[in-house]
């Protein structure tokens, strides 16, 4: 595998900068735990509290679990609760005290952690593809925001079944994220819409993916004045929002790409699954269909840590509050169809912990 | 006589010289190519004077053969745009071509036989000789056309042409006679093509398009030559569009007339007019017949730089239909799930009416005292649908919901309508105060 890896580091990379002692092998991930009663079906997503050390996981298999989650890893189930379809997406409230998830049944529900209580606050007319709490407002109101195929991102208030504002999307949602007083959605067809969020009801700027392939995912990094994009294509790009920024700082790059046999000079090519921000140190991690992470720097276009390819798909991932633990799921995340998900591949998230050199921003070359 | 020519002279242009088959004068030669050649255009314009005098002359001919030999010396190159022989050529032999005395003159023919050799059609302007009876009692005639028809293959016909001249007894007889018996020595190691056309050497015209041709075959009548009339040019059986305000010159026109090669070209030169603002015609027939066509678009494949690349991803799922999918929506659609209507929207307050909408543009008269319990709506469908869909285990909540559905059944199914269609409360007011 180091082998397979020592040459998948020569096809990612920021633009050919020189590599340090940055491959991880499997012996380094083998240690990590694995999730105590795991889904029956797929991950779909998960989200850590960014108040508490618990990690909420949506799955196919129509139910949201919350598990408590040790500093080294162990995990324990804390509560549950159903949708009527596969969920899609979960996330936590700001101040850590419920849980919102929406999925295909078109609803977006809210757990309440105290009165362990779930309950549906919002209604789409196709499946909801993300939710996530947001700050808005001049007085940082908290609400929920959630987008779905219906070409809708809607803002719920939790007290009233209608939302409080609607925005109409170009088209299908695919990923959404937020940080600080910046709202991200990607859609289908390659449409990204960034929303200030002291001003929710409008959308501040609509921009084309960096990328030419198909948005998989979008993340905002934590200073909140841009966004990483992922594409079906192997590829990673930074956005920024501002024009000024965004014309000295946009970069793309390839990532998650193996040459199964060095010797035949082919290059097999990945969809990037999921992007996280370390909360602290602003850099992050990309996963693929291809199983492997990588850690990235964005400020010094620098890779901090990449691991080879752990055996199966990684649909998710997520940094825990103070980014001590990494976590990423492990299921089929249907990138070849039907044929290709069988009952040997796991639906199991493992929690990682975090060293120095995987996620602490180098000092800027000069 | 003179110090030998330095063959030095002339060394640097020899493959510029046409070979001929009597040789070339080294004195002339050094002459052209030397350092110190003198300007050939006076003495260009001296013999156009003396053309130009000769119309009272004995031998009017004489100065043109001065002229188209001083031409042949002094461009070696042969018939260049420079040298203007071929030009010079067409003028000398038009010149006398309807002149008697000439006809059969050796010079004025060996002058015929030089222009073949430039002309771009030779067998025509053979036929025409032969239909003007030019030649026609001198055995070079004969001789060359035989050659030229050899050359090319048409044994059979150059077989016809000795025949024709040794019948007009041509001049001088012994020579075409040793020359026919060389030929037929030729064709008996070399027999002719069977295949080779059989159509005479001396095309005969049909006495029906004899008017047509006027003078030509009058006269070719007339002399009585025992050869057959001859085809007139070609280019004259087609009615070829001449400016009018052209002057017509006497040697340049009429039924002896065979044209100059620039005169049977002129369909092909093209009228040289400025480009700017000039147009291309297109085809009409390469525009598409139908430009709204939608065109097909494939999935794009990343361009491979240096590696192979693939994408290890199933692009016809993505793609499915030429729209794009995300791989939750390929999950959901595997499963039955995608676009699928779920009707658990949380309780809302109802309306207190029981009354049913009704368009009001609606045709029927009285509105029927209860309502119809067979509304096709899409949403009284889906009602009905999400009924049988419910899953047995559902959860509490939906069931529960449904029981509530179940306990206001005052209300009819067209409340449910109003359920999924987002009718605000406002425009309900609306509908009921125009009630």
């Amino acid at each position: 595998m180091s082998s397979v890896f020592g040459s998948a580091r020569t096809t990612s990379g920021f633009g050919g900068l020189t590599q340090t002692s940055s491959a991880g092998t499997v012996q380094d991930m083998a240690n990590d735990p694995t999730l105590a009663n795991p889904p029956e079906d797929s991950v779909s997503d998960i989200c850590f509290s960014p108040q508490a050390e618990f990690l909420s996981v949506a799955s196919w298999d129509k139910k949201v679990r919350i598990y408590e989650v040790s500093p080294q890893g162990q995990s324990r189930g804390v509560a549950l609760y159903d949708h009527q379809a596969p969920v899609l997406s979960t996330h936590w409230s700001l101040d850590g005290t419920k849980v919102a998830s929406g999925g295909c049944d078109n609803a977006v529900r809210v757990f309440d952690m105290q009165s362990q209580q779930a309950q549906q606050v919002g209604q789409h007319e196709s499946s909801v593809r993300c939710v996530r709490f947001v700050a808005a407002g001049p007085s940082d109101t908290p609400i929920l925001a959630s987008a779905g195929w219906d070409k809708k991102l809607h803002y719920w208030d939790l007290r009233t079944p209608n939302p409080v504002s609607t925005i109409a999307l170009p088209e299908r949602a695919y990923s959404m994220d937020t940080s600080k007083q910046l709202l991200v959605v990607a859609t289908a067809e390659r449409h990204i819409l960034a929303i200030n969020l002291s001003n929710p009801g409008a959308v501040a700027k609509t921009l084309q993916s960096s990328l030419k392939f198909q948005t998989r995912v979008v993340s905002c990094w934590p200073a909140g004045d841009g966004f990483a994009v992922g594409s079906i294509e192997g590829r990673c790009g930074i956005q920024y929002v501002d024009d000024t920024q965004a014309k000295n700082k946009n970069f793309s790059f390839k990532c998650h790409r193996q040459t199964p046999n060095p010797s035949k000079n082919e290059v097999d090519i990945y969809a990037v699954n999921a992007i996280s921000f370390h909360p602290q140190e602003g850099t992050f991690c990309t996963a693929g269909a291809d199983g492997s992470l990588t850690f990235w720097d964005k400020d010094s276009r620098h890779r901090l840590k990449g691991y080879p390819q752990l055996g199966c798909t990684i649909p998710a991932t997520a940094f825990n509050r103070d980014g001590s633990i990494f976590a990423y799921a492990q299921s089929y995340d249907w990138s070849k169809g039907h044929s290709y998900n069988n009952k040997d591949i796991p639906h199991t998230v493992r929690f990682h912990q975090t060293k120095a050199e995987e996620v602490k921003a180098k000092p800027k070359r000069r | 006589m003179s110090a030998p020519v330095e063959f030095a002279a002339f060394e640097h242009a020899k493959e510029n010289i046409e070979p001929t088959r009597e040789g070339r004068s080294a004195a002339s030669l050094a002459a052209v190519f030397g350092n110190n050649s003198s300007d050939a255009e006076p003495e260009r314009q001296e013999f156009e004077q003396r053309i130009k005098d000769s119309d009272l002359d004995d031998d009017p001919l004489q100065i043109w053969l001065d002229y188209i030999n001083w031409t042949k010396d002094r461009y070696p190159q042969g018939a260049t745009s420079q040298s203007n022989l071929v030009p010079l050529l067409e003028r000398a032999t038009a010149k006398f071509v309807n002149v008697p005395h000439y006809k059969n003159d050796v010079r004025y023919v060996r002058t015929w036989m030089t222009y073949v050799k430039y002309a771009d059609t030779p067998r025509e302007v053979f036929t025409h000789l032969a239909s003007l009876g030019i030649g026609s009692q001198l055995a070079l005639y004969y001789e060359d056309y035989a050659s030229w028809l050899e050359t090319n293959g048409y044994k059979n016909k150059a077989n016809e042409v000795y025949q024709a001249g040794l019948d007009n007894n041509a001049h001088p007889v012994e020579r075409l006679q040793r020359r026919y018996h060389q030929f037929c020595e030729r064709c008996a190691a070399n027999p002719p093509d069977p295949s080779e056309s059989t159509s005479p050497a001396f095309p005969t015209v049909r006495p029906a398009l004899s008017s047509k041709f006027g003078g030509a075959l009058a006269s070719g009548g007339a002399g009585g030559a025992t050869e057959p009339a001859t085809a007139a040019p070609r280019k004259k059986k087609l009615s070829v569009f001449v400016d009018e305000e052209i002057p017509d010159t006497s040697a340049s026109s009429g039924p002896g007339y065979l044209g100059t090669n620039a005169v049977r070209r002129k369909e092909n030169v093209m009228q040289a007019t400025p480009w700017a603002g000039e147009t291309m015609p297109s085809s009409s027939a390469l525009k598409p017949a139908h430009p709204k066509l939608t065109v097909f678009r494939e999935v794009q494949v990343p361009k491979s730089d240096k590696k192979n690349e693939r994408i290890s991803i199933d692009m016809d799922l993505l793609y499915d239909g030429g729209i794009e999918f995300c791989l939750e929506e390929v999950y959901a659609k595997s499963r039955g799930l995608y676009g699928k209507k779920y009707n658990a929207r949380p309780a809302t307050p109802k309306a207190k009416t029981t009354t049913i909408m009704v368009k009001d543009s609606s045709p029927t008269g009285p509105r029927p005292a209860t309502p119809t319990m067979t509304l096709h709506t899409k949403g009284a469908m889906d009602d009905i649908y999400d009924m049988f869909n419910q899953p047995l285990g559902g959860q509490k909540h939906d069931t529960k919901q449904q029981n509530d559905d179940d306990n206001d059944d005052d209300d009819d199914d067209d409340d449910d309508i109003k359920d999924d269609s987002d009718l605000d409360n406002e425009s309900d007011q609306g509908m009921h105060s125009s009630y």
